[in-house]
């Protein structure tokens, strides 16, 4: 690696490092110290409103339903989830945020929006539009390499 | 009589503020300024946010909620969301 590709390494990573820490620290001294980032995006992932199934809450944050189910357990039994049958389909189980939930996805999503503001705020146009397309790339990457190896052992666990 | 609208909002309004914030209704107003009159944290403004989405089926986003400041405003919100 050149000098320059080093230090984009080196940025990269330690963006990734100080925004997981800094999330995991400010859960740790708020109000829902009880619960993990991990958990939280779960949390993210059942989302305020709507009444999820298993399965499309274990396809958004890419994990197997049997994974999620014991996150969910967890979750329910700290208060932060509930489960619902499906009102057509008793065999469908749903899954909501209790008020808790809501109320640590709310709290959990001012961190990320500060964060945003922060960075986007002092940019003019062009500096946001070039932020905004380097970050497309970045995800684009990143999302190819996660493809690659987390989705194919999700297909072998499923096997 | 039935109750005017917007005064049936402004009194579930007041009640789910007084309840969060410990406050008597009496003390508040319309132009009751909910950080920098009652002091509220902003886990006290969500969780007069999530009891009014209840309350009145809505779904009151960020953006949304920075531009409530006062009881009036809440109250304001409502409304508008209900006729749009």
């Amino acid at each position: 690696m050149n000098d320059f590709d080093q230090k984009i390494n080196d940025l990269l990573l330690d963006i990734f490092d100080k925004i997981l820490l800094t999330e995991e620290k400010a859960l740790r001294r708020g109000n829902f110290s009880d619960i993990s980032v991990a958990e939280m995006h779960t949390l993210e992932s059942v989302g305020p409103y709507e009444k999820r199934t298993m399965s499309e809450t274990a396809a958004t944050l890419g994990v197997t339903t049997g994974t999620l189910t014991v996150a969910i357990d967890r979750l329910v039994r700290k208060g932060y989830v509930e489960r619902h049958r499906d009102n057509t389909d008793r065999r469908v189980v749903r899954v909501a945020l209790t008020r808790q939930g809501k109320l640590a996805f709310r709290m959990h999503n001012k961190f990320h929006k500060l964060l945003v503001d922060r960075l986007v705020t002092p940019l003019d146009e062009q500096g946001r539009d070039v932020l905004r397309k380097t970050l497309i790339a970045i995800d684009g990457i990143v999302s190819e390499q996660y493809e690659r190896y987390v989705l194919s052992d999700h297909a072998e666990d499923n096997l | 009589m039935n109750q005017d609208p917007r005064e049936a909002i402004f009194d579930k309004v007041i009640s789910t503020i007084a309840d969060i914030a410990g406050v008597n209704i009496s003390e508040l107003q319309g132009s009751t300024e909910l950080i920098a009159d009652l002091a509220l944290d902003s886990l006290a403004m969500y969780e007069i946010v999530i009891e009014l989405e209840d309350v009145f089926d809505l779904q009151i986003s960020d953006s949304d909620i920075d531009r409530i400041h006062t009881v009036d405003d809440a109250v304001a919100y409502i409304l508008d969301s209900h006729s749009a």
